[in-house]
């Protein structure tokens, strides 16, 4: 054998399981038997202060005292990192707070700017003249006389109305 | 003259041959000395009821370690969420370290001492086991193998981890 042993293989002669190849090789070599008599006395010395009692702990510096493990405090740190992430993605989505019951004149002028302006636009369409408007006496009296006025009638209504309701509005004019 | 029942007389007999080996394991195995402490007390109660009854092991020595591996175990268990205790807590030195310094433990400086007990305090579990048992106590591989449910292969490589990390606290390295 030539080549030097193996620091496991030291190991193995130190707790008794030698060859006679390994104890020839220890014989010859000098490196490998300075390493296996290094072996033997530090394994000795660390038995004997393991087998004392543990040295006192009141001398150990300050930054021994919390020997804080990484597994606990990283998974702490990724719990909070995960709530405060998705306590701000729902604070981020939900829509911003606002009042149901918006005032009468928020409504108001909502539609009065916003509304009347898309839905009626002067550039286009002819301004014909309103007619004017009608007395409340003229539809009293003819709900009374049973004739009703029609509303105007949408295409696919078949209903028909015998009352017109062009007269009724040019009446006052 | 009242006697002692033969169970007690044989319960202190079997106490104070492995007293001081029980307690010096929990006291490797185990981190606070408290901890410990408790541990071996544990053991010794079981020792006691074990006496009580007429099934007893042939071999008290293996199966007090076995004992003491599982309770030490147990414990380690159970205070996971004990880590943050603070470490600085004066402690008394053991009453059962008998065994005198040799010439070598006393050259050695109280720096190295206390690198060696981090060093040891810092293996896996199972590396402080298997060290405990084949390097402290003298148990062979197979046998070691045999108490951990290992096979010796494992309790071959636990051991050589093991001795490397502590060989470093003395300025050796394989």
């Amino acid at each position: 054998m030539s080549r030097c042993l193996a620091d496991r293989t030291l190991l193995l002669i130190c707790d008794g399981e030698s060859t006679e190849a390994y104890q020839a090789h220890l014989q010859t070599c000098t490196a490998c038997a300075t390493r296996y008599q290094q072996l033997i006395h530090d394994l000795k010395v660390i038995g004997q202060v393991l087998q004392e009692a543990p040295p006192s702990q009141a001398s150990r510096s300050r930054s021994h005292v919390l020997r804080l493990r990484w597994m606990p405090m990283a998974a702490a740190v990724a719990v909070v990192l995960a709530l405060v992430w998705g306590g701000m993605r729902v604070w981020w989505l939900s829509p911003p707070p606002f009042s149901l019951t918006a005032s009468h004149e928020d409504v108001l002028q909502f539609m009065e700017e916003e509304v009347a302006s898309a839905l009626f636009s002067t550039t286009e369409a002819r301004v014909a003249a309103m007619p004017a408007p009608v007395s409340d006496m003229t539809y009293l009296q003819a709900a009374l006389e049973g004739e009703w006025p029609c509303e105007r009638q949408e295409p696919f209504l078949s209903s028909g109305c015998d009352v017109h309701p062009f007269p009724l509005l040019m009446e006052g004019q | 003259m009242k006697t002692v029942p033969d169970e007690q007389a044989y319960y202190e007999e079997l106490y104070r041959a492995h007293a001081a080996r029980v307690k010096q394991l929990c006291r490797l195995l185990l981190t606070d000395p408290h901890d410990a402490e408790e541990a071996a007390q544990e053991v010794f109660l079981k020792l006691f009821r074990q006496c009580q009854i007429k099934n007893q092991p042939i071999a008290w020595g293996p199966w007090l370690t076995q004992v003491t591996l599982n309770t030490c175990r147990d414990r380690r268990r159970s205070a996971w969420w004990k880590w943050w205790r603070d470490n600085t807590e004066e402690f008394q030195e053991a009453e059962f370290s008998g065994n005198g310094l040799t010439p070598e433990a006393e050259m050695l400086s109280r720096e190295e001492r206390e690198r060696i007990w981090r060093l040891f305090r810092a293996l896996s579990a199972r590396q402080q086991e298997v060290f405990v048992l084949r390097r402290i106590e003298g148990w062979t591989t197979k046998e070691v193998a045999q108490t951990l449910g290992l096979t010796t292969g494992s309790v071959k490589r636990h051991l050589f981890r093991a001795v490397c990390s502590l060989r470093k606290a003395i300025g050796g390295g394989l």
